[in-house]
């Protein structure tokens, strides 16, 4: 028995918990622009934020603290966090999974490769596509790695116009495990600079993030998360295997192919400011697919929903357990992450009974 | 309304199917029947649209079925596959919706709420609606997925014409009751003017509900003819290899056969 009305109809539900989302995202994001080495209460929070940037009605360092550093942050923790939980529920949708996580597949690593040799050639052979890009390169490099990793995996598992859910996956795996040994080479031929940089790469983080930052890869993700509701219903369809979606009216290849591009623009995207975060693209739509419904109709909301609130928190647990040091906001989610995956693992074994 | 005209198909240098041609008028129910193997899926999966021949032409309703797009072709035809895994923990209730969800009608949220129960009812699984598809039995489960595609095709003909409903081994997973009640609804569909095209292993229980009866053997027709003609040739212990009895049931009726064997 799965819980919601006595008929199995759980739309009601569903739009409920949207709302409750929602505001839970709200008030976290409130409670963690307050949070970090000069405390704000949320009031506080809301007021400054009522007033405006470049106000004279409060003390200058607070509104730039607010303005200037927490707000951007969080806002991209939130756009951040959404567009990875929808990328997870859009791949397991696709792949018939819930397993199924960018990370896992091979679309991160992708991205982050792309990354990384914008960072250590980026003086070198590459200096010519990369200086006249400025800030953007690294953005740039992220999306175009998450998108050229996605369009082989798919090209690698489509033969006469058809998708292999199987062959994807692990070739996904093959591909990340690739890309991981050419981040290797590079880390090795990287200096003590470079290194630096990397490693805030593979494991993942907010800090200094700016405006301007946000602006570069904000709208990627934004447009991703906005578009992703179009997904739904073939989603849905698909949960049946893909002949039956099919049956069901829908155009499946094009679906996969827009399913594809969306899922790379938001890992892409998010990769290329803040880094991999692991691990968030799994446990947000299971959690919701749990408690209240696995209808991709609710879910791709409710997954952009969830997973904005908790990297916005997890964010906030990254800037306040090591005071005045910063944790890298990936290891936050993959030590949650982790053991949840282990767990979930178990339970589907159990499941199984095997 | 659905014609074949030397369909076949290849799975590399191996032909899996035909060349077969045929015509299968509107108001009937067709049963297909022959060895593990035959092309019996196969040519179902041609019929559904899905998968395209290879040489020849399928025509629905006069026009290349080629030319139907997935949505067009979900208001004209609904299927019922083997083996159907839902990968997520989605109601009863909400697989039985996603019959509507494939091509959209004009019906509020309480209409199929309405219709979905109705159906849930004349496949016996009133009161089902807010389990876990999941955690089904499997003859649960196949009349779960039965309501989704009789919600999917609705009215067996409306303004555009009859539609086409196609079973692959719809009772596979059913006890005796529920094999006939499935049958019984597919035939009170042939019989309001739409065509059946099922798939059944059951050689008697084919022909108690079907109007015509189609052998199949190495994706070739072996035989095609109406029940009771069928089943006193002899085709079919040449076809299934292996020694028929008849029990005779009276005239116009087809007998019942058994393997000698037995």
């Amino acid at each position: 028995m799965l819980r919601g009305a006595a008929n199995g109809d759980r739309a009601a539900a569903e739009r409920m918990t949207l709302a409750v989302l929602a505001g839970l995202l709200l008030l976290v994001a409130v409670v963690a622009i307050g949070v970090g080495p000069s405390g704000l209460s949320p009031d506080r929070v809301v007021a400054l934020l009522a007033a405006g940037p470049g106000t004279d009605r409060f003390p200058v360092s607070e509104s730039i603290i607010v303005w200037q550093i927490r707000l951007p942050r969080v806002l991209m923790g939130a756009i951040i966090g959404a567009a990875l939980a929808v990328a997870g529920a859009t791949l397991q949708g696709l792949f018939r999974n819930p397993l199924a996580d960018p990370g896992l597949v091979g679309v991160s690593p992708g991205a982050a490769l792309a990354a990384v040799a914008v960072i250590v050639l980026g003086n070198g052979i590459l200096a010519p596509l990369v200086q006249p890009l400025g800030i953007f390169a690294l953005p740039i490099a992220a999306f175009v790695g998450a998108l050229l990793s996605t369009f082989l995996l798919y090209t690698i598992a489509t033969r006469g116009g058809r998708t292999s859910v199987a062959t994807l996956l692990l070739a996904g795996i093959a591909l990340g495990a690739f890309s991981g040994a050419i981040t290797g080479f590079f880390l090795f031929l990287s200096d003590d600079d470079q290194l630096r940089d990397i490693t805030f790469w593979t494991l993942g983080g907010l800090g200094g993030t700016t405006w301007l930052k946000l602006f570069a890869c904000g709208p990627i993700m934004l447009a991703a998360v906005l578009a992703s509701p179009v997904l739904a219903r073939g989603l849905n369809a698909l949960t049946l295997g893909e002949s039956e979606a099919f049956h069901l009216g829908l155009e499946v290849q094009r679906m996969k192919t827009l399913a594809i591009v969306l899922v790379a623009g938001a890992v892409g995207a998010s990769v290329a400011a803040a880094g991999i975060i692991g691990f968030v693209g799994i446990i947000v739509p299971h959690l919701l697919r749990l408690a209240v419904g696995a209808d991709h109709r609710f879910l791709l909301p409710g997954s952009a929903l969830l997973g904005a609130a908790l990297l916005v928190l997890a964010d906030a647990l990254a800037r306040t357990v090591a005071a005045p040091a910063e944790l890298p906001i990936g290891i936050i989610t993959a030590a949650i992450g982790a053991p949840f995956f282990l767990w979930l693992l178990l339970r589907r074994r159990g499941l199984l009974g095997v | 309304m659905l014609e074949l005209d030397a369909v076949e198909v290849l799975a590399g240098e191996r032909r899996i199917l035909g060349p077969v041609s045929f015509g299968l008028p509107a108001g009937g129910l067709v049963a297909i029947v022959g060895p593990n193997g035959a092309g019996k899926s196969t040519l179902l999966k041609v019929l559904a649209g899905e998968t395209p021949p290879m040489g020849g032409e399928v025509r629905f309703q006069g026009e290349d079925m080629a030319a139907f797009s997935a949505s067009r072709l979900a208001r004209r035809r609904a299927v019922l596959s083997q083996s159907l895994e839902v990968a997520f923990p989605f109601t009863v209730f909400e697989v039985v919706s996603l019959g509507f969800d494939g091509a959209p009608r004009a019906l509020t949220a309480g209409q199929k709420a309405a219709r979905i129960e109705a159906m849930l009812e004349r496949v016996d699984l009133a009161g089902f609606g807010s389990r876990n598809v999941q955690t089904l039995s499997g003859g649960e489960r196949q009349r779960a997925h039965l309501a989704r595609v009789l919600c999917q095709i609705g009215e067996a003909v409306d303004e555009e014409g009859p539609k086409l409903l196609l079973l692959d081994e719809p009772v596979s997973s059913l006890d005796i009751r529920h094999q006939v009640d499935t049958l019984r609804m597919a035939r009170d569909f042939a019989r309001e003017g739409g065509l059946v095209v099922v798939v059944l292993h059951d050689l008697n229980l084919a022909a108690s509900f079907a109007d015509r009866m189609i052998l199949m053997r190495n994706g070739r027709i072996a035989e095609d003819c109406d029940p009771a003609a069928l089943l006193n040739g002899q085709t079919v212990d040449e076809v299934f290899a292996i020694a028929m009895t008849r029990i005779d049931r009276g005239p116009g009726r087809p007998p019942v056969v058994m393997p000698h064997a037995v």
